[in-house]
């Protein structure tokens, strides 16, 4: 096995917490928040006194200016270090990058960084595809009124257009794959397996994407405790790395939108050599199946135009070369905001761990993820290794 | 000069650095590469549409403009990706302005 040369070692997720996704009324934002929290602490075996650093992301259902102090005051946590954060769908990645920050220069030793919402029972179908339509453009995008599933619709009709494809080959594969691998999580919003032909028979939402190529909304939280570790269920934040090259669509490069910036620079500071590198399993975000396409593209794990080709070819399975998303991404385990992009993490961390149990990626010894927000506007990718990975 | 549809002046506007020579669309005081004093022109009403959606909020096309430019606007459904197009600007009911209406391009 080739050598993995460490650069930095300090942070490292020492717990970890992923609460089931659905429609699951009975709790509130800050209910599901403290849910996942109270998960990922006792998974860490910290207490709320041990934590000096509370990271939390907004929530739509929410909208409160302070979501940490919010949170900290609900959990009696009085953090030395207290931050809300808002990048859309990055926003997790962000956090935990933002919360290796502040272990490795020792402004925290111990930050819980959590997320949370009752996005599908706290609101309207209707309020919540309004609020997450103001990342458009104010002026030039938004009277317009598209939404965010138009917005990437646009992205779809670009690229099978550019690569002459049918949504049938180039995009339903990859909802089908991912509904493959959320069978096998009892947490997942919807576990019942699809084929090719129910993806392209579901009701169309913005032409080329159809319901079941886009992630349902969900409620549900997740949460990671981030500080020095090296036990034998840490996982250590090998590198992370960022890329914010537009916010709005009518400026993006739409053959680079920062995933491939965005993972050169975390791969970097992982000390992986980018280009042999050497990852077991991935947490790419899915928010629909052209969203994963993109970045499975740029991130160089499918060639131009082939992802949904190598979905079909069963490359992002566990047995793959490339396994992707085993707890089954957005599209199927779930997208509560915020939460939605941890899940990923949290998934990752338990292949790493070994503790995947019935959908365990043999082996797992190094992961890589990767969030966007936005319209592919921000983009965070996180390398994580396993206790004793890079020997 | 500087008004545009979205004050009610029915034309697309494009900024040009007077340093750079940057184009673009969404409004700054300055060039965003350079930071170069700005000039603005009026956009041609032709271009080539990038992608194009429909759905129950009607239809969406994103189009580079020949002056190199990419705008968003609503459009006729016939429109597809690759294909000519035309900028017009229409008003719905709700509407507090006309906004850009992608047409297809006549022959």
């Amino acid at each position: 096995m080739r050598s993995v040369p460490t650069v930095r070692q300090v942070a490292w997720i020492r717990g970890a917490g992923l609460t089931a996704f659905g429609r699951l009324p009975g709790r509130d934002a800050l209910g599901w928040q403290a849910h996942a929290a109270r998960l990922a602490m006792a998974d860490a075996g910290v207490r709320p006194a041990d934590v000096d650093g509370l990271v939390v992301g907004y929530a739509t259902t929410l909208g409160h200016l302070m979501p940490a102090n919010l949170l900290g005051e609900y959990l009696g946590i009085t953090p030395q270090v207290a931050l809300g954060a808002s990048v859309g769908g990055a926003t997790g990645l962000a956090m935990v990058a933002q919360a290796a920050a502040l272990v490795d220069s020792g402004a925290a030793s111990t930050v819980l960084v959590v997320a949370g919402e009752n996005r599908a029972s706290g609101q309207s179908t209707q309020t919540s595809t309004d609020t997450l339509a103001q990342v458009g453009h104010h002026r030039y995008e938004v009277p317009i009124r598209a939404t965010v599933p138009q917005y990437y619709a646009l992205l779809a009709s670009a690229y099978l257009h550019e690569h002459r494809l049918d949504p049938r080959d180039g995009l339903a594969p990859l909802a089908v794959a991912m509904r493959t691998h959320a069978a096998r999580h009892d947490g997942a919003q919807f576990r019942k397996p699809v084929t090719v032909a129910d993806v392209v028979a579901s009701r169309p939402v913005a032409e080329p994407l159809h319901l079941l190529d886009c992630c349902p909304i969900s409620d549900g939280g997740a949460a990671v405790v981030v500080g020095a570790g090296g036990g034998p269920r840490d996982v250590e934040i090998a590198g992370t790395g960022q890329a914010h090259l537009h916010q709005h669509v009518s400026e993006a490069d739409l053959h680079e939108f920062g995933a491939r910036m965005s993972a050169r620079r975390a791969l970097s500071a992982a000390g992986v050599d980018v280009a042999d590198v050497d990852v077991d399993v991935f947490g790419i975000y899915d928010s629909f199946t052209i969203t994963l396409a993109l970045l499975l593209e740029e991130l160089g794990l499918a060639e131009p135009g082939r992802a949904g080709a190598a979905a079909a070819e069963g490359r992002f399975d566990l047995d793959g070369s490339t396994p992707v998303n085993p707890h089954g991404g957005l599209l199927s385990y779930g997208h509560c905001g915020v939460a939605g992009g941890m899940a990923h993490l949290v998934e990752v961390v338990s292949q790493l761990r070994g503790e995947a149990w019935g959908r365990q990626v043999e082996g797992a010894r190094q992961g890589l993820v990767h969030a966007d927000g936005g319209v592919m506007s921000a983009h965070v990718t996180a390398v994580l290794r396993r206790p004793g990975g890079d020997v | 000069m500087n008004s545009d549809w979205a004050d009610g002046t029915p034309r697309v506007v494009v900024s040009v650095c007077d340093d750079c020579a940057h184009r673009w669309y969404l409004r700054r005081d300055r060039c965003p590469r350079c930071a170069g004093p700005v000039s603005t022109t009026v956009a041609a009403a032709r271009g080539v549409v990038v992608g194009v959606t429909s759905g129950e909020r009607g239809a969406i096309a994103l189009v580079d403009l020949v002056d190199g430019i990419r705008v968003l606007g609503r459009c006729d459904p016939a429109l597809e990706a690759g294909s000519s197009a035309r900028l017009t600007f229409r008003a719905e009911a709700d509407d507090p302005v006309a906004v850009p209406f992608f047409e297809v391009e006549s022959p």
